[in-house]
């Protein structure tokens, strides 16, 4: 168990800034998913927690205690890596071992530890093959074993499940969530998948260029994005963001878009438009509308009827709508205010 | 119809190929193969059948001779073999002791002036031997062991194409490998004998291997750097077996020079799959 605290942290790689004066508190327990694009500076995060990427400058805290100058070995957490870094000339046992030895903990302690650990992670039968014998997604159990059986205070994860397929990544996703249940204790996770964030992530934290954009719940970042930049990264397709003529920006999720081919009564956001692209997905169907104002935006809905180059109507429910400022700071949400309510009047089509 | 005719020429054109290009395999490895048949077998030879004309290409008469006359030249033959044994296996030893930590350090860590200390060893690989000869001989001699067999093993106790070789290897292995080792609480020195020596068999097998032909053959550095018959090895025996009043005793010669050339041999049949090894790096994908 223990909470992470980065203090006023910068990192450079010779003169090139990755990261500069950032504060983040990383709760106990929590899963917390650092997400971004790439070159964002979040495993740059991740390594200063391990160690093995040490902070240009400031202090990196656990539980309170200044560690920048404990080494990685001594620091109670272990990683799991990208490429699963198991060491190749050793069996399953041994890999999982070493770290037990280097510890000296005593013979059966470690045999009892591994027997434990290699059940949990399903790979007791195979604790003698050596790694080149085994798939990929084997090799990513033996790294979670090896990860696990030092029972560290925090378990930190660099995009752990990028190297595999589709359909193991999903139920890798699951058994990574129920293991943080099981274990109860600081999962800190690395990715730029915003479905692998969404789906697993208690606590979310939405980096770019260096620098914390939004850090809350899965469902506060979809719902209320901090700002244009969280509101089109989380989301698949991401939010519809369209100019307003004041400078503005108004934005809407395309789940939350009504579809009809005649034109609608009552008030909200209405504009007409014509489908250019149409993706069957199963429950639900994605289209691309271009809309008279010539700009396209994207609207998924369970509907799937409408066909290609078929003239719509789109209306958004005023509270579905959000606006942001001419900084891209998220501005209000909801019914327009005041200062814009005359402007989105004017946009609605007629 | 016409498809399946041009497949069968396709077929022979490619038959013929492989034939020619088998022909010519075997045609460089006899150019290879041949001398070290012609010594063992000469070596195995009576003198006179030795120096008959025409030759002959298997003895007429299998005789031990030529190895008995070699035990028997007045040369002792067990004491240059000793000191050949001693040079190289302490060569190959400090060679490793000094490479493999100052290839990890090139490879996986950062310190100041890297690039610089590691210019200077390409540097020292560029240097040819025979630039340094004077020099190191008026070191050690200085240092009172040229009656030793020190001064055929201190000077050659770092090879700089070693470690670029086994620093090339290095760095091959992932960074994350090394760091999940740290995770793991293992020391610099189990890093580098735990981890990344094993995944460096081959290249250590690679470098070994060299060393050992170049110090076991050597015949120019003992010869500068030695003033006295007991300290000398096997290759200037043989050099000295050539001597003989009478001219070359070719059976006589092969046989010393079978003793000289047969362990490289052996040693290089046990090491050849490590040895092609060490050319391609063979990690876990």
């Amino acid at each position: 168990m223990a909470q992470i605290e980065f203090r006023n942290v910068s990192k450079y790689f010779g003169s090139n800034k990755v990261i500069e004066n950032l504060n983040l508190t990383i709760e106990d327990g929590k899963f917390t998913v650092l997400v971004g694009s790439s070159g964002c500076g979040k495993t740059t995060l991740l390594r200063m927690i391990a160690g093995i990427g040490p902070a240009t400058s400031g202090q990196v805290l656990m539980n309170g205690k200044d560690i920048s100058e404990v080494a990685p070995g001594k620091r109670d957490i272990a990683m799991v890596f990208q490429n699963y870094a198991i060491y190749p000339t050793m069996t399953v046992r041994e890999n999982i071992e070493f770290g037990l030895k280097n510890r000296k903990v005593p013979k059966e302690e470690r045999n009892r530890l591994i027997d434990e650990y290699s059940r949990i992670v399903d790979m007791y039968n195979l604790l003698s093959r050596k790694p080149s014998q085994l798939s990929g997604g084997q090799r990513q159990r033996i790294a979670l074993a090896r990860a696990m059986v030092k029972k560290p205070a925090v378990f930190l994860m660099d995009e752990p499940l990028s190297n595999l397929d589709a359909k193991l990544r999903a139920s890798m996703r699951i058994e990574l969530k129920e293991l943080h249940q099981k274990l109860k204790t600081t999962f800190v996770y690395v990715t730029h998948d915003q479905v692998e964030a969404m789906s697993m992530a208690d606590i979310i934290v939405l980096m770019e260029k260096g620098e914390i954009q939004q850090v809350g719940t899965p469902e506060e970042i979809y719902h209320e994005p901090a700002n244009v930049f969280a509101a089109q990264f989380i989301g698949t397709p991401p939010m519809n963001i369209i100019d307003m003529p004041n400078g503005y920006k108004m934005g809407y999720r395309p789940e939350s878009v009504v579809f009809t081919a005649e034109k609608p009564a009552g008030d909200g956001y209405r504009k007409k438009g014509r489908i250019v692209t149409r993706e069957m997905l199963g429950a639900e169907t994605q289209y691309k509308v271009e809309l008279s104002s010539g700009q396209a935006v994207m609207v998924k809905i369970a509907d799937s009827r409408f066909r290609e180059k078929q003239d719509v109507w789109i209306t958004v429910e005023p509270e579905h709508l959000h606006y942001f400022d001419l900084s891209g700071v998220h501005y209000s949400h909801g019914g327009a205010p005041e200062l814009l309510a005359e402007v989105v009047g004017g946009m609605n089509d007629v | 119809m016409q498809k399946i005719n041009l497949t069968v020429t396709d077929r022979k054109k490619e038959l013929v190929g492989t034939v020619i290009s088998d022909i010519l395999k075997i045609a460089v490895m006899l150019a290879f193969v041949f001398p070290f048949y012609w010594m063992l077998i000469t070596a195995f030879k009576t003198y006179s059948e030795s120096v008959a004309v025409p030759p002959t290409l298997l003895p007429s008469q299998w005789s031990l001779e030529g190895y008995v006359s070699t035990f028997n030249s007045g040369l002792n033959i067990l004491g240059y073999m000793r000191n050949t044994v001693v040079v190289t296996v302490s060569v190959i030893a400090l060679q490793l002791i000094v490479m493999v930590p100052a290839a990890y350090a090139f490879a996986k860590r950062t310190f100041p002036l890297r690039g610089l200390a590691f210019s200077l060893v390409l540097v020292a690989f560029m240097i040819p031997q025979q630039l340094t000869y004077i020099s190191v001989y008026i070191m050690v001699s200085g240092w009172g062991m040229i009656n030793s067999l020190w001064p055929q093993i201190l000077p050659l106790g770092c090879d700089a194409f070693g470690i670029f070789m086994l620093r090339q290897s290095f760095k091959q292995i992932p960074d994350e490998i090394v760091e999940s080792a740290r995770l793991d609480s293992a020391s610099e020195v189990q890093i580098m004998v735990q981890i990344m020596l094993p995944m460096c068999k081959s290249a250590m097998v690679t470098i070994a291997m060299f060393s050992f032909i170049g110090v076991w053959n050597a015949y120019f550095w003992p010869l500068v750097m030695t003033r006295k018959e007991e300290f000398r090895p096997l290759t200037l025996a043989i050099e000295r077996l050539r001597d003989a009043e009478v001219g070359i005793r070719w059976n006589t010669l092969m046989a010393g020079n079978s003793l000289l050339v047969v362990p490289i041999l052996v040693v290089f049949i046990f090491a050849s799959k490590k040895i092609i090894e060490g050319f391609t790096y063979r990690g876990v994908k």
